[in-house]
C-alpha cells in the first residue's frame, strides 16, 4: 500500500510492531484472527469446529502416497483424501483405501474418506480403462476391476468403522465408495450416481451388486420385487444422477434412517468424524456378509423386453440395448430358473465379466474417448 | 341348434381412469351394480334362474381376483345359488363372454346367462402388478411383449397412417361422443352409479359424501386438430402416437343378459338383439392392432352376410392408427364407424369394453332402426375380434 503512496491504518502498524504478521493465521489446525480491541490473535467464531485439511494434512500426516494423504483429525479418528486430477480413482487410491484401513485397524479407532476439493470424486480413471482396451489388454482391465471390488468389500469388511463424507460430484467409481461405507455423511449438495453407462460399461467395482442388494434388503414378505429391484436398475440403466443427498435418499444411493445430511462443507468432515466416533464408541463389529436375492429369470425377461422396446421405440440406441442387457444379466443373477439367495462374489465375477466384455466392444471404446476429450457422454 | 337372445343390457357411465369419478369404486361394486339394475329390469325373471355370469376382465388380480365374476354374482345378484366366472380375452373379453353365453345357450347348457365385463384401470396398472415375460420369448421374439402403443406406432408405419390423419379421427371422436351425449343417446343404456366416499375433511373429521355418476367422463370439449399436433408423442422418439390419439385407460362396467327361447316364451320377454356370429382371428402380435382385418371377414361368413349387410360399426378405437389402418384395409364406410364416438373420447375399460360397444350399438341401431351390425377390436399379443349382430 505504502509503495502505491497508501497509508494503512493505524492498527495495522500497531499490530505488526506487536509481532503479528499476518491478520489471520493458523493455530493448531483452526483459524485465528487478529482482533483490534484485544489486540491479539484470537479464534474465529463458530469455525472452532471446522476441520480444515490444508491446515492439518503436513503436521497430522500418518501416511502418504502419490495421490493420497492419510491424516489424523483427532480422537483415534483418521481422514484419507486423495488429491488426483478430478479427485479420479486409480491404483494410487485403490491402494491408499487399503492401506488406510490396515493403519487405523491397528492403530486407530475409525476412518473418514472425505476431501475438500471441488467434488468428492467424478469416478474411476477412464484413461487408464481406456487404454487399456484399445491394447486389448484384458487381463489388466480384470485386474484392475478385481482390485476395485476388492477395495469396496475392504471398506465394508473392516474391524473398524468406515465413514464416507461425500459432497458435489460423486460419480461411477466415487459412487461406488460411497455404497460400501458404514455410514455416509453428505453434503446436502451432493450429485452422487452410477455413471458408468455414460462411457459404455456397467458399474464394476460393486456398483451393481449394490443395487441388487439394496433391492434385495428392501424385499419384505409378500412382495412382488420386481418393481423394487426395476427402480435399482433403472438407477444404473438410466445413468441418474440425485440432484442433491436428499434424493439420493429417495434413490436408495444412500440410506434412508442411516446415512445423515450436513448442509454446507464446513461441518461435513466433523460430522462425519462424529459419526464414526459414534460408531466406534457403540461397539463396531465387522459386518457379517449376507447373501442377496436375485430374480433370475423372473427378473430377467422384463428387462430384456424393456431393452428391447425402448430401442424399437428410437430411444435407446443399439448398444444402449446391448449394456442394458448386460446390467439386467447382472442384478438379476444371471438366468436362474428361480429366485435364489447368491454370495456377493457371485455377482462381483459376473459384473466384472459385462464390464470385460464391454470392453471388448468398439462403441464402449468410442464412448470412453468421447468422454476423455469432450468432457460429456456420446450416444453412440 | 336352439337360438339365444338378448334381451337387456347396461353399462355403467365410462370414468377416467386413476383420477376420475370411479376411483375409489372398485371393480366387482362397481359391475355388482350394473347387473343388479339388468335383472330388475326384467321383473317376471327368478333371479335363480340366472345359470351363470360371465364376466370379461383382461387384469383378472388384486381388486379383479379372486374370480372376480362369482364375486359379482354373489354381490348383485345377493344369492348363492349363481355361479360366476371370469374370462380373459383383454380387450375383447366383454365379447367374448356374450358369445360363450351364446354358444352355452344355444347349445343347450344354459337357459339365461349374464355376460359382459369390468375393468377398473384406477387400482391396477396397465398389464398388471407382476410382468413376468417368459425369458426365452423374451430372447427369441421380445415384439410379442410389446407394449399396445409400441405396436400402434408399428401399424402407423406399416400402413403409412400419417400423424395428421390420427389428430383429426381423434378429434372427430370427441366431437361426435359429445354431440352423442348432449342429445342423450347413450342415457338409456346407463346406470346411475352411486359413488360414496369417505374421507377426512381439513380438520382430520371424517365424513361421507354420496354422488351419481351418469355420464361418461373422458370427452372434451373444445380443442382443435391443430392443438393435437402440438402433443409430444409417447411410445416412440420419432413416433407418431400421441396421448390424445390413443384411448384413454378408464373404469367401467357393461353386462348383457341373454336367454333362450323356451325362457322368453316362458316369461313373455320380447328380445332386443341375437347374435348371430362371432370370430377371433390371431395376427403378428407387433401389428396386434390389424386384427379386425382378419376377424371381420370370418364373422361376416359366419353370419351369411355381406359387408355392405352391415349398418353400423361399432370397431373400437384403440389408436387412431390401427383404427384407421382397420377401415382403410376393409374399405369400411367411416360414416357408419363409431357414429358415436369412440374408445378415444369415451374410454377403453379394456375388459368390459366389448359389452360396452354391444350395447351401444344395440341402441344405437333401435333408435335408427337398422338391421345389421358389428362391433370388432383389436386384441393384445395380435389377435382380433368381431361380433355381428340382428337388431330384433
Amino acid at each position: 500500500m505504502e509503495e502505491a503512496g497508501y497509508k494503512a491504518a493505524n492498527w495495522v502498524y500497531e499490530m505488526i510492531k506487536s509481532g503479528n504478521h499476518s491478520f489471520y493465521t493458523v493455530e493448531k489446525g483452526g483459524v485465528n484472527y487478529y482482533n483490534t480491541t484485544n489486540k491479539s490473535q484470537e479464534k474465529i467464531a463458530g469455525m472452532e469446529n471446522f476441520i480444515i485439511l490444508d491446515h492439518i494434512r503436513k503436521n497430522n500426516k500418518i501416511w502418504s502416497n502419490s495421490g493420497c494423504n492419510l491424516t489424523d483429525i483427532g480422537d483415534g479418528i483418521l481422514n484419507l483424501e486423495w488429491r488426483t486430477k478430478m479427485n479420479t480413482i486409480g491404483g494410487e487410491v485403490l491402494e491408499g483405501i487399503q492401506k488406510s484401513i490396515d493403519i487405523t485397524e491397528k492403530n486407530f479407532k475409525g476412518l473418514v474418506i472425505a476431501n475438500q476439493g471441488e467434488n468428492f470424486s467424478i469416478g474411476a480413471n477412464i484413461a487408464m480403462i481406456f487404454m487399456m482396451a484399445i491394447e486389448q489388454e484384458y487381463d489388466e482391465i480384470d485386474f484392475a476391476v478385481r482390485s476395485f471390488q476388492n477395495t469396496t468389500a475392504r471398506i465394508r469388511y473392516s474391524s473398524v468403522p468406515v465413514v464416507v463424507a461425500t459432497h458435489g460430484m460423486t460419480l461411477g467409481g466415487g459412487c461406488e465408495i460411497a455404497l460400501y461405507a458404514d455410514h455416509v455423511q453428505a453434503s446436502a449438495e451432493t450429485y452422487i450416481g452410477l455413471v458408468e453407462m455414460g462411457v459404455g460399461v456397467i458399474p464394476a467395482g460393486g456398483g451393481t451388486k449394490a443395487m441388487a442388494e439394496r433391492a434385495s434388503n428392501s424385499f419384505f414378505k409378500g412382495d412382488i420385487q420386481l418393481p423394487t429391484l426395476k427402480e435399482r436398475y433403472l438407477n444404473i440403466g438410466m445413468a441418474k444422477v440425485a440432484t442433491s443427498a436428499q434424493e439420493a435418499l429417495e434413490l436408495d444411493l444412500l440410506i434412508k434412517n442411516r446415512d445423515k445430511v450436513t448442509i454446507g462443507m464446513n461441518n461435513l468432515i466433523t460430522d462425519a468424524k462424529e459419526a464414526t466416533l459414534n460408531l466406534a464408541n457403540k461397539g463396531y463389529t465387522q459386518p457379517v456378509p449376507k447373501k442377496i436375492k436375485v430374480l433370475g429369470k423372473e427378473g430377467l425377461g422384463m428387462f430384456m423386453v424393456g431393452a428391447h422396446s425402448m430401442h424399437v421405440a428410437g430411444y435407446i440406441t443399439k448398444h444402449e440395448k446391448l449394456m442394458s442387457e448386460k446390467l439386467a444379466n447382472v442384478i438379476c443373477g444371471g438366468d436362474l430358473s428361480t429366485p435364489t439367495l447368491v454370495s456377493e462374489q457371485y455377482l462381483l465375477d459376473l459384473e466384472r465379466e459385462a464390464f470385460l466384455s464391454l470392453c471388448g466392444e468398439r462403441k464402449t471404446i468410442e464412448r470412453i474417448e468421447h468422454m476423455l476429450k469432450k468432457g460429456k457422454p456420446l450416444r453412440n | 341348434m336352439k337360438t339365444a337372445y338378448i334381451v337387456a343390457g347396461y353399462r355403467s357411465a365410462v370414468g377416467k381412469s386413476g383420477k376420475g369419478v370411479f376411483k375409489f369404486t372398485r371393480p366387482d361394486d362397481l359391475a355388482a351394480g350394473i347387473i343388479k339394475y339388468l335383472v330388475a329390469s326384467i321383473p317376471q325373471l327368478d333371479k335363480e334362474k340366472i345359470d351363470d355370469v360371465i364376466c370379461g376382465n383382461a387384469t383378472p388380480e388384486a381388486e379383479q381376483g379372486l374370480n372376480i365374476g362369482r364375486m359379482i354374482s354373489l354381490i348383485g345378484l345377493d344369492t348363492t345359488k349363481v355361479p360366476g366366472m371370469t374370462v380373459n380375452r383383454y380387450c375383447s373379453s366383454g365379447l367374448e363372454t356374450i358369445a360363450i353365453a351364446n354358444a352355452k345357450i344355444q347349445s343347450g347348457m344354459a337357459d339365461c346367462i349374464i355376460a359382459g365385463g369390468v375393468e377398473c384401470m384406477s387400482p391396477i396398472p396397465f398389464g398388471g402388478w407382476r410382468i413376468i415375460p417368459n425369458l426365452d420369448v423374451a430372447k427369441n421374439h421380445p415384439d410379442w411383449y410389446w407394449s399396445m402403443g409400441l405396436t400402434a406406432e408399428a401399424v402407423a408405419n406399416k400402413w403409412s397412417i400419417s400423424r395428421k390423419d390420427q389428430d383429426k379421427f381423434a378429434f372427430y371422436s370427441h366431437q361426435k361422443a359429445l354431440n352423442a351425449i348432449e342429445k342423450g343417446y347413450f342415457k338409456s343404456g346407463i346406470v346411475p352409479i352411486k359413488v360414496k366416499e369417505i374421507y377426512l375433511d381439513e380438520n382430520e373429521k371424517r365424513q361421507e359424501r354420496d354422488f351419481i355418476v351418469d355420464k361418461d367422463e373422458g370427452p372434451r370439449k373444445g380443442g382443435s386438430v391443430e392443438e393435437l399436433a402440438k402433443l409430444k408423442t409417447v411410445f416412440a422418439q420419432d413416433g407418431t402416437v400421441t396421448a390424445a390419439n390413443a384411448s384413454q385407460t378408464s373404469d367401467g362396467a357393461a353386462f348383457i343378459l341373454l336367454m333362450s327361447e323356451k325362457m322368453i316364451k316362458a316369461l313373455d320377454i320380447k328380445p332386443i338383439a341375437k347374435l348371430l356370429s362371432y370370430s377371433i382371428a390371431g395376427v403378428e402380435p407387433k401389428y396386434m392392432g390389424i386384427g379386425p382385418v382378419e376377424a371381420v371377414p370370418i364373422a361376416l361368413e359366419k353370419a351369411k352376410l355381406k359387408l355392405n349387410d352391415i349398418e353400423q360399426i361399432e370397431l373400437n378405437e384403440a389408436f387412431a392408427s390401427q383404427s384407421l389402418a382397420v377401415i382403410r384395409e376393409l374399405k369400411l364406410n367411416p360414416d357408419i364407424v363409431n357414429v358415436n364416438g369412440g374408445a378415444i373420447a369415451l374410454g377403453h375399460p379394456l375388459g368390459c369394453t366389448g359389452a360396452k360397444l354391444t350395447i351401444q350399438l344395440i341402441n344405437e341401431m333401435k333408435r335408427r332402426k337398422q338391421k345389421y351390425g358389428m362391433v370388432t377390436m383389436c386384441v393384445g399379443a395380435g389377435q382380433g375380434a368381431a361380433g355381428v349382430f340382428e337388431i330384433l
